[in-house]
């Protein structure tokens, strides 16, 4: 159980960045938006493990290799 | 801040005068942020007008805004794209281009906004906005500012200087359930039940689930008390969620002052001593996301 609780906290450090991004701060809705995300498809394929904002940098400038597959709104 | 000023920099009709030499934002020049594009009214892509700009964050106008733009103009948003700023009404918007109506939802994107919002957040008090809330016109986030000027520094004056920890309580299930039902066994009440009917049987075992249930709920309760006791001298804002998976048993966040982080953390490794069945997993410190007190509609 001890590996497993350990992979979860993985999980659950990219679980909570995306809950944020994707959940919480301000919403806008009404005319002022042209569009929203749905949000519900982008947990979808999360595999990436991050343990820090760091890393996440890491990702951005260029060790970042894997990419999730894209789920556009068009698609829906 | 001065309202004067800014009315004299953003104009009355907060579109024109992004070029007044008074501006905070002309002082930087144009190859510093690419301010004077969306200032001009010129178009991003697609018809006049149209922006298609994600909305990042709000944050106060600084007095100085010099270092928070040339700052801003060295990070990239989603799709690689330049950020810029629209101010009005002391206070400044942070937008990405997209070139696009719509934007892709993906992890990826996902975590490039957020590392977006991590970087102002580390400097600068920032209200995040969700991923995915694109504006069509300089006018719609002009409009947005002035709107809801009042509740954006409200908030922005709230969470000043503030951050956002995150703790997750889990435990493996099998053993958190054989510790609860051990609990129950010690506190075991005879049943009422008489005979050896199948209705005996089944409500035997609804009596044992609803008793499990209160066992688990108050086991929960007590953890949390525990713990807003324990960092009762932090002054926290706090929120709960209980029993939010089978091995999440508590998901909380709390909003600090900046630079407390140490001291919680050795407040919480009280707890992980005490309770070593459990895995605490603290996370942060974040930008605001859970504290923003906005209903935008």
């Amino acid at each position: 159980m001890e590996n497993n609780v350990i992979e979860q906290s993985k999980d659950v450090t990219i679980l909570e960045i995306l809950d944020r991004v994707l959940n919480k701060g301000i919403v806008l809705t009404g005319d002022l938006v042209v569009s929203v995300a749905d949000i519900d498809l982008v947990y979808v394929g999360v595999k990436v493990l991050l343990s820090s904002v760091e890393t996440m940098e890491q990702m951005k400038y260029g060790t970042y290799k894997k990419r999730e597959q894209e789920i556009s709104s068009d698609e829906r | 801040m001065k309202d004067e000023h800014e009315q004299n920099a953003i104009g009355k009709d907060g579109t024109r005068d992004w070029n007044n030499k008074d501006s905070p934002s002309s002082q930087l020049g144009q190859q510093e942020l690419n301010i004077r594009d969306l200032a001009s009214g010129v178009p991003v892509s697609g018809s006049q007008n149209s922006l298609s700009r994600m909305l990042y964050a709000i944050t106060v106008l600084p007095d100085q805004p010099k270092p928070l733009l040339s700052f801003l103009s060295t990070v990239r948003g989603v799709d690689n794209s330049k950020l810029s700023v629209i101010s009005h009404n002391g206070l400044m918007a942070i937008l990405g281009g997209t070139g696009k109506d719509k934007v892709v939802a993906n992890t990826e994107n996902a975590l490039i906004y957020a590392t977006v919002i991590e970087a102002v957040f580390r400097n600068f008090t920032v209200l995040p906005v969700r991923y995915g809330t694109l504006m069509d016109s300089e006018k719609a986030v002009i409009a947005l500012l002035e709107k809801y000027g009042k509740a954006f520094k409200q908030n922005l004056s709230r969470l000043e200087n503030k951050e956002e920890l995150s703790l997750k309580v889990l435990w493996d299930p099998q053993k958190g359930n054989d510790k609860i039902r051990q609990q129950l066994q010690a506190y075991r009440v005879d049943t009422p039940f008489t005979g050896n009917s199948v209705s005996k049987e089944y409500l035997l075992q609804k009596l044992k689930e609803h008793q499990f249930d209160n066992a688990l709920q108050s086991y929960v309760e007590r953890l949390v008390d525990e713990i807003c006791k324990l960092v009762a001298r932090f002054n926290t804002l706090h929120q709960f969620k209980k029993m939010v998976s089978k091995t999440i048993v508590l998901d909380a966040v709390f909003l600090l002052e900046k630079g407390q982080k140490k001291a919680f953390t050795q407040a919480i490794e009280q707890l992980r001593n005490k309770h070593e069945s459990l895995h605490f997993f603290l996370t942060g410190p974040w930008p605001p996301y859970n504290f923003v007190e906005l209903n935008i509609k």
